[in-house]
């Protein structure tokens, strides 16, 4: 019996992943098992790779369709994201001089720092609900786990803005200590000015993640 | 049911239909290889259950809980049957169809060409 279970073949988990996520709970079962019995029927037709391509086209469509109903607030969340990111990419590009906005140094100063800042802060449990919270927000959460996510994406937010801050003095002594060497001092200010950049875009998208589970715990709780 | 009501959709019927003729075994996998078989229409399974969600708020049909299988990866199938409201709708909506197509000549031979 054991063995005629393991020979059962499963449908592809991301697919299946993303379904449940997209589809009202009410029908998450029958679809998913509904689903997993026409698979079966269509391999053992020795068509795996048709099978999984047409699980794939059915979970992708069928997920689409239901993602705008069941996870708006998550998909808006998304859209805004990468509404800010284009239309950053689009000043930078219009600035003529792309390479100037990227700096490896400010990167590594403001993410990883922010980021351990935040677990150190709150918990690593507390991080993780927050951004299952974000992802899945048809869930109901308590009020203590709501406050909880929402103080991740405040300290998240904040760390940046102090680091780039600090980055920004750090960057100003440089300069101060640069004064007669053109290519130093601008190398400083560039360190300076885009560490703040960096820091305040973070605390940017903390801030609508805030928001947004505000949001939700205001709507249930 | 008023007179007043709208009528069926070509969907809508197509999938009470397809719970009749399916009876006690008409469930999301059935209900949708029945319509691609019968119509050759190959639709999504999240249309499918949109529509037929639809319908059994609509009272025209109701749902229960089978049973789980191996295949279905241990999950439970989802029953529909058409309610008498269900039928009602349907008888009326064919009734419709049949008054409006009464003394209606068309060339069927120049549709197939």
């Amino acid at each position: 019996m054991k063995n005629a279970q393991t020979a059962i073949p499963h449908p592809p988990k991301a697919a299946s992943l993303f379904l449940a996520w997209a589809l009202p709970d009410s029908i998450v079962e029958p679809v998913l098992g509904d689903l997993s019995e026409e698979y079966i029927q269509r391999i053992s037709n020795n068509k795996l790779i048709a099978a999984k391509t047409w699980y794939w086209r059915q979970a992708v469509k069928s997920g689409i369709q239901f993602m705008f109903k069941t996870q708006r607030g998550f998909v808006m969340f998304i859209f805004s994201i990468i509404l800010f990111v284009a239309m950053t990419m689009l000043l930078v590009a219009l600035s003529g001089v792309t390479s100037t906005f990227i700096d490896v140094q400010s990167i590594i100063g403001i993410f990883p720092p922010a980021i351990a800042f935040t677990y150190a802060a709150t918990s690593k449990k507390s991080v993780h609900k927050a951004f299952s919270i974000l992802i899945n927000n048809t869930v109901s959460q308590s009020e203590e786990s709501y406050l909880l996510s929402r103080r991740v994406f405040i300290v998240l937010g904040n760390s940046g803005v102090i680091l780039g801050l600090f980055i920004t003095l750090i960057g100003l002594t440089a300069m101060g200590a640069n004064m007669t060497d053109l290519s130093s001092f601008g190398t400083a200010f560039s360190f300076s000015i885009l560490g703040l950049m960096y820091g305040i875009a973070l605390k940017m998208v903390c801030y609508v993640a805030e928001k947004k589970i505000q949001t939700l715990s205001e709507t249930e709780c | 049911m008023t007179n007043k009501e709208k009528y069926l959709g070509e969907f809508e019927q197509f999938l009470l239909l397809s719970t009749l003729k399916l009876g006690d075994n008409a469930y999301g996998s059935t209900i949708r290889q029945l319509l691609a078989d019968t119509i050759q229409r190959d639709v999504t399974i999240g249309a499918l259950y949109t529509t037929l969600d639809r319908l059994e708020k609509k009272g025209l049909l109701e749902s229960k809980m089978g049973e789980a299988t191996p295949e279905r990866g241990g999950r439970a199938k989802k029953y529909f049957k058409v309610t008498a409201k269900g039928e009602y709708a349907l008888k009326r909506s064919k009734q419709a169809l049949t008054s409006m197509w009464e003394n209606v000549t068309i060339n069927l031979g120049a549709c197939e060409q």
